[in-house]
Order: structure tokens, then sequence, then C-alpha cells
């Protein structure tokens, strides 16, 4: 081991700092975390005895210091060859070892399925996108249909619509159109309001605040020592989704005056990207343990409280520089009870892969969206 | 697996997805729409798939009076068939309602109308049903006596009751229904008194509560002790515990007839361990899985769960009294060292050779293509093992663990080094990678799962360097 540094797991100061979540599912590195260093990795291992601090490990001496599995081998060099630092680079590398099965065909399905609904989801953003302008420019005169997204004609039956309300934002049908397609790759992710089904951090969003409610009225029940964790874990949840809320509806406002927004577009695209940015940072991490919460749900009590105590340990707390006043101290006051209650996760800390263990957390993996 | 049977995986993937909140608000209406129209079948069937979180989240239920009369035994129901053999300790699910009409004539609707008034009455929060019990369950038990003691003694009359329960095995439960209500306000009482199922740990006024139970029935009905001790087991996370339970109250000074429960304590021990683990033996021996896909591997972590309870049982029982007891415990033991045997060690090598041989066609179900249940089964199978491996000792099962672990090691080497073969003496065509890339990447999965990360990565590296090598050269 490198060493340790003090303070960030706990209360991270940055999203830089506390680094992008890497579904490893080799069980003594759960929870670690990868961030650039110059041109370098480097991997933040929260502290296997739930104390203070991280183990920091320069990325390429992973597989020397630890035993990986061999996913976890075949993702190690995925993120080392792509230089992935953030939590998108870091999803790309995982989808990719995912879909060759070493984490079992579930995950592999999953990964499949998520790669095939980022494709169709931009599609589905486009298309509002495109709807809602036409829409808005034309005072609800034209129209634009599925249809028009699908295929190469369509589109371009689209460009002559846009091109008739174009003038209004000071554009061509075209240079509108590419606009708006850029619209819809930058918030791919994200989506907007009343998709049928809402892209994967939309819909992890909600997820967060499904686990907050479910895992806080477990902690009201259970009365074994992980009952408080469970209520940590809600509060952390519950102040992580509502953050996360005000970004979601800073790029939902940018679709409801979207002249504004075209005219706008340099310094809108800056705050687009930068919520997405934001949003994608500070959901990183929680499929994971949204997913063990889920999993844990049906299982016997003792399996809820092992659960418990498993999530509370790599639970992300938001980076302080996103937080102000109140707020920020309520965090700060979330990651020192963290410290208090969180025990030392022996079974986790063998040097063997131990199977148990390394199942749930692939099964977690084919669970998270 | 069936369509069927996968939509109801689906099925019941959603619904556990369901927030609480909803769901308890979801049960209540659904309760209220059985209630109106109990052959509601939308409802029933929603009420049926909900019923694994009901046992978790517990929302308050409609009460009506066939519940109240299932209260004090509800901790006791199996959903085991009616032709299938009774179970100590336990009552079939399915002599709730010929048992209830059974009742219902003999007390009569009138009465049973009024009690249902009486329940209306009652608020939803309301938590102890005692008061309206005490005027219901000693009807229900001398009505059920009647039947019982007049069956017994009259074949004729036995006969005809028996198919209208579902069968001889059901006659048997009848009675068992009829033995906890004969005692049901005192069952209840603890049942009030203690946490809910499954109980994992008690505090010393928990046992004071069984105790207090234990000196209750001996003092009204001896006779019905055995009823406590099925009560206390069914509500357990570990049978086991029933041994330390009862050394605790005697410390107490509250043993009562514990001590002359022995063997029957020994027996629901066992049949209750065995019935844990009925429904994966079900399963497995049927192949019908309803699209569950970790039944070996649930097995294999219920048995080192139980092994626990065993470990901790006999601690606890060390220099007490219960010294005997726990000798008893060695016979559970000997129950899960033939279940591991059973169901996740034998024929585990001719399994994966099978599997082997038609990789070809699973391959692309290893890396999530199409359905991939017969795949997720070999991993269940696998992972089992794995994790047997650990407490194999414990049980005196090592030699044949290994053996067996080897023979499947046997197989998926020889996989691949036929693959290795084939692809040095035959190359590799461009449009033809991802399937050999598929059947690797499977071969190496299993193998991880059996030999561990460094021989399988070993494996990996090779193939993937041959492939490419193979690649080259046709290229070239």
């Amino acid at each position: 081991m490198d060493g340790a540094v003090s303070k960030s797991f706990w209360a991270p100061p940055s999203f830089a700092e506390r680094g992008a979540s890497v579904p490893f599912t080799t069980p003594i590195i759960v929870g670690a975390r990868v961030r650039g260093r110059g041109e370098d990795l480097e991997l933040v291992v929260p502290n296997p005895s739930g104390a203070k601090g991280n183990y920091i490990l320069q990325w390429k001496s992973l597989p020397d210091v630890f035993t990986l599995t061999v996913h976890d081998r075949v993702l190690h060099r995925a993120i080392g060859e792509a230089g992935a630092s953030t939590p998108d680079q870091v999803r790309r590398a995982t989808l990719k070892t995912a879909s060759t099965g070493l984490a079992g065909p579930a995950a592999a399905k999953q990964a499949k399925a998520m790669l095939k609904d980022e494709d169709d989801f931009k599609l589905l953003i486009q298309f509002s996108l495109l709807a809602e302008t036409v829409a808005q420019l034309s005072q609800g005169s034209l129209q634009i249909t599925l249809a028009h997204v699908q295929s190469e004609t369509g589109r371009q039956q689209a460009k002559l619509i846009l091109a008739r309300v174009a003038h209004k934002v000071k554009l061509e049908g075209n240079e509108l159109y590419a606009l708006l397609e850029q619209w819809s790759d930058l918030i791919a992710a994200v989506g907007v309001p009343k998709l049928p089904k809402p892209p994967r951090l939309r819909r992890m969003r909600t997820r967060i605040e499904e686990f907050a409610n479910s895992i806080g009225s477990w902690s009201e029940i259970d009365k074994s020592d992980a009952s408080p964790l469970g209520g940590l874990a809600s509060l952390v949840a519950r102040e992580t989704a509502s953050l996360a809320s005000e970004h979601f509806t800073a790029i939902d406002a940018f679709m409801g005056r979207i002249d504004a927004t075209v005219l706008g577009w340099e310094k809108v695209q800056a705050e687009l990207e930068n919520n997405v940015r934001r949003i994608s940072w500070m959901l990183d991490g929680w499929d994971m343990l949204v997913a063990m919460w889920e999993d844990a749900v049906l299982k016997p009590a003792f399996e809820q409280q092992a659960t418990v105590q498993e999530l509370a340990r790599i639970l992300p707390i938001v980076p302080e520089e996103e937080v102000t006043g109140v707020r920020r101290d309520k965090l700060r006051d979330i990651g020192l009870q963290r410290r208090k209650l969180v025990k030392p996760m022996e079974d986790w800390v063998s040097g063997t892969i131990d199977a148990d263990l390394r199942t749930r957390l692939e099964r977690y993996k084919a669970k998270a969206a | 697996m069936t369509d069927v049977g996968k939509s109801l995986g689906d099925l019941s993937q959603r619904l556990s997805q369901i927030p609480e909140a909803t769901l308890v608000e979801l049960v209540w209406s659904l309760e209220g729409k059985r209630a109106g129209n109990h052959t509601d079948s939308t409802a029933v069937t929603l009420l049926g798939q909900f019923r694994p979180r009901l046992q978790l989240v517990r929302p308050v239920r409609r009460m009506t009076a066939k519940r109240l009369f299932a209260l004090p035994f509800e901790d006791m129901l199996t959903n085991t068939p009616p032709n299938k053999p009774k179970i100590i300790g336990k009552i079939s699910r399915h002599v709730i309602n010929p048992a209830w009409d059974l009742i219902v004539d003999k007390i009569g609707r009138t009465e049973v109308e009024q009690i249902e008034e009486e329940i209306r009455k009652v608020g939803r929060a309301h938590t102890s049903w005692l008061a309206l019990g005490e005027r219901l369950w000693p009807q229900c038990a001398t009505a059920l006596r009647e039947i019982v003691t007049r069956g017994e003694k009259n074949v004729s009359y036995r006969a005809e009751v028996v198919p209208k329960l579902g069968g001889p095995e059901m006659w048997l439960d009848l009675q068992d229904v009829c033995d906890v209500l004969e005692i049901g306000l005192e069952i209840q009482q603890m049942r009030d008194n203690l946490p809910p199922k499954p109980i994992v740990a008690l505090t010393d006024e928990d046992i004071g509560v069984i105790g207090q139970t234990v000196m209750a029935v001996d003092e009204r009905m001896k006779v019905r002790a055995p009823v406590v001790v099925y009560a206390l087991v069914a509500r357990l996370d570990q049978p086991t515990e029933i041994l330390s339970i009862f050394v605790r109250v005697a410390e107490k000074g509250m043993a009562g007839s514990t001590g002359e429960l022995a063997s029957i304590t020994t027996e629901v021990m066992v049949t209750d361990m065995e019935q844990r683990f009925e429904e994966v033996r079900r399963q497995i021996a049927s192949g019908a899985n309803d699209g569950k896909i970790t039944v070996r591997e649930d097995l294999a972590k219920e048995v080192g769960h139980h092994l626990e309870g065993i470990n901790k049982g006999k601690e606890q029982l060390k220099g007490t009294s219960g010294a005997a007891a726990a000798r008893r415990l060695d016979r559970v033991r000997m129950k899960l060292k033939e279940m591991v045997s059973a169901n996740v060690i034998e024929n585990a090598g001719k399994e994966i050779a099978t599997v082997l041989a038609d990789l070809k066609r699973l391959a692309p179900m290893a890396t999530g293509e199409g359905d991939i249940t017969e795949m997720q089964q070999v991993e269940d199978r696998l992972l089992a093992m794995q994790l047997a491996a650990k407490y194999a000792g414990e049980l005196g099962i090592s030699q044949e663990l290994k053996d067996e672990l080897k023979r499947v090691e046997g197989h998926i080497d020889g996989h691949t080094g036929k693959l290795f073969f084939d692809l040095r003496s035959k190359g590799l065509k461009a449009e033809n990678r991802e399937a050999a890339e598929a059947d690797l990447y499977s071969s190496v999965r299993m193998l991880e799962l059996v030999s561990g990360a460094e021989r399988a990565e070993k494996t990996l590296v090779e193939g993937l360097s041959l492939i490419d090598e193979k690649l080259a050269e046709n290229k070239g």
C-alpha cells in the first residue's frame, strides 16, 4: 500500500478527490474509487477495517496488492488503458467488461441491455426536444412525430419542418437540428421530464428516494446495532437525491423556454454540461448501494443487518464543495456519525476471494441500472 | 424456463420494487376488495405474489373472523400440499378453509357475523386481538374437539369429514389446530409479547414471557405443553435456539414441563429444519425453479447459517443442565450433512460435463444473450459447492467435496484443452471470433468458480492471445 489519507472518505472535499466508483467484484476492494493524478490513475480503497481514512494505491499496482477476480483483472486493464477517471468513462469500461460474462450471465445481460438503452434514449430525447421546439416556436401550429427521428427520410422531413420555425431563433433549419442533437447528446443520461421510461440517472434518483424510504422504515423496525446505520443511510440518500433534484430542475427548465435556450446556447451548453456532470458524480456509486438493499429486502433479518453494515461503510457522502451552510454541517455530522457506527468488515478482509461475497457483488452489478 | 415462469419471475421482481408505503396501502385495498368478493382472482393472485414481502414488511392486514381463528397458529403454517405426510409442529395452510367451514357449521353464522361486526368496529391501527380471540377461540376449540372426538370413535363419520378437509393428513392437521386453539389465549399472549418472526435474539424479558406461558399452560392444560414448543420453534430464526431458551427459562425457575419435552423438542427441531429446506429440495428434485436461479446456493447458505446456530447453541449449553440437549443438536447436524451431500455435491461432475458438451449453444447465454437461466443454474451449482467448502470439514464431507470439485475441474480443463487444440490445428476465421471468445469466457468463468482466479486468468490470457494469433495468421 502506498499510504493512507485521512478524512476524505468520511467527508470528501470534492468529487475529483472522492474519485469515480468502480464496481469491482473482489470483496476486499468493494467501494473502491479511481481518480486521476496528473497522467496517472490512483485507486482509493475505503479502509477495510472500518477505521478512519482510505488506502491510496497506484492504479497499476492493484493486481500486485490484492488477489482479484478475473473480471476485476480485465476491468482494471480496461480502465487503465482508457485512462478512465470520471463516472462516465468508468461506466463504459465497466459495461464492456461485464458483457464478457466474467461477472456472470445476469451482469452480462444487464450490461448489454444498458448499452442498447442508451441508443434508444438518445432517440427518444431527441424526439422530445424536436417536438417541443417545433411546438413552442410554431405556437402549436406545427407538429413532429416519432417517425421523424427513426429514419433518414423522417429526419429530412423534420429538418424541413424545423426550417419553418428556425428563423425565430435566428438559425437555419439544419443548424437548429444540429443544436438539438447536441442538446440531446448532452442530456442523454438525464433525459427530459415525462419520458415513458426515464433514462438511467433520472431513474437512479427515483431509486435513491425509494431506497431512502425503504431503509428508513426498516431502521425504525429493526432493533439490532445496524438500525442507526440504516437511518443514516436513509438520511444521506435523501440529501443526495434532493441535491441532485436541484440540478435536474435546472436542466429541465431549459426545455420550458426553448427560444431563450437556443439564443444563448453557448452559455446554456456549459450550464447543461455542468449540471449533468454534477448529477453524474452525485449519483455515482449509488446503483450498487440501492441494488444491495433491493437484494436484501426479501432476505432474513440477519442478512439485512449485515447488508446495512456493508453499505453504510461505502455510503457516498456528497463532497463539501457541493454544499454550503447548514447542509454542509449536516453532511459533515453524518460523516462523523457513520465513522462511529460502522463496524470493521472482517468478512470482507480475508486475502482470498470469498465466493459468497463475490456472488453478492456480481448480483448487485446485475441489478444496477 | 417457460414463458409463464419467466413472466411470474418478472412480475415478482417488479412487485418487490414497489415502495413500502405503497405496498401497505395496496395490500389494505386489495384485502378490502377480496373481502367484498372472495372470488376476485386479481386480488387473490396479487396478494399471493406479495406474500414474501408481506412477511418482511408486515403491513396491517384486514382482520376477518377466519383470520382471527387462525391467528394463534399463524407462525406454524406451511404450504405443504394436503396429500403430503403430516409434519410435526406444522400446520398446512390448506386446512384453514375446510376447518373454518366446519366451525361455522357448528357455532353458527350469526355468531360469526357478530364477530365480523365487532372486528369492523375496531380500527386499522389495532394491535391486539386477545379480547375478541377470547370469545372466538374457545368456541372453535370446542367445535373442533367435538368433531375430532367423534371422528376418532366413529370411522364412518371420519370418512365423511376427511374428504372435506382434503385428505387423511389434513385430519391430523385439524387435530393440531384444535390443540392450539385450546390454549389459543396463552399462545397468542406469548406471540403478542415476543419480537416478530423470525426471532434472532431474546431478551431476559422475552424469556420471562415464555416462562409465564409454559407455567400458564401447565396449570390449565398440561397435555398441551408441546404446542408451546411448536409455536416457539416456528417463530425462531434458528430452531436449535429452543434448547438454550429452555435452559434460560429453567434458570428463571419457570421450567414447568419443558424438561419432559426432550424428545418432542428434538423432533420438532429436526422437522422444522427439514421443513425449511423442503421447498429447495422440491425445486431441485423437480427441476422447476419458478424462475429462481439460486436454489442450491441458498441451500448451501442456509445450511451454513444453521450450523452457526448449532455451534452457538452448543456454546450456550456448555456446562449447563442442557448438556444432553447439546448432544441432540448432532442429530440436526447429520440432517444438514445429508442435505448438502445430496443436493450440492452429488452428480456435480456429471452435470458440468453435460453442460460443457453443449457449450456451443450455451456460451452466448453466459455472455448475456437470450435466456440465461440454464447458465445461471450451472453457476448456482458451482457457487453452492464453493459455499459448502467453508463448512465441509465440520460436516465431515471434505473429501467428498474435494473429489467432486476435482472431477468438475477435470471436465473444464478437458474442454479448454480441446478448444485450444482446435484453434491451433484448424485456425480461426474473423467471423468466428465472437463465438470462440464467448466459449473461452464461459469456460474461464466456470474454471474461476472452481479453481480460483489465478488459474482462470492464465487460461484467459493464453486463450485470448491464441485467438489473436490465429486471426492474424488468417489475415496474413
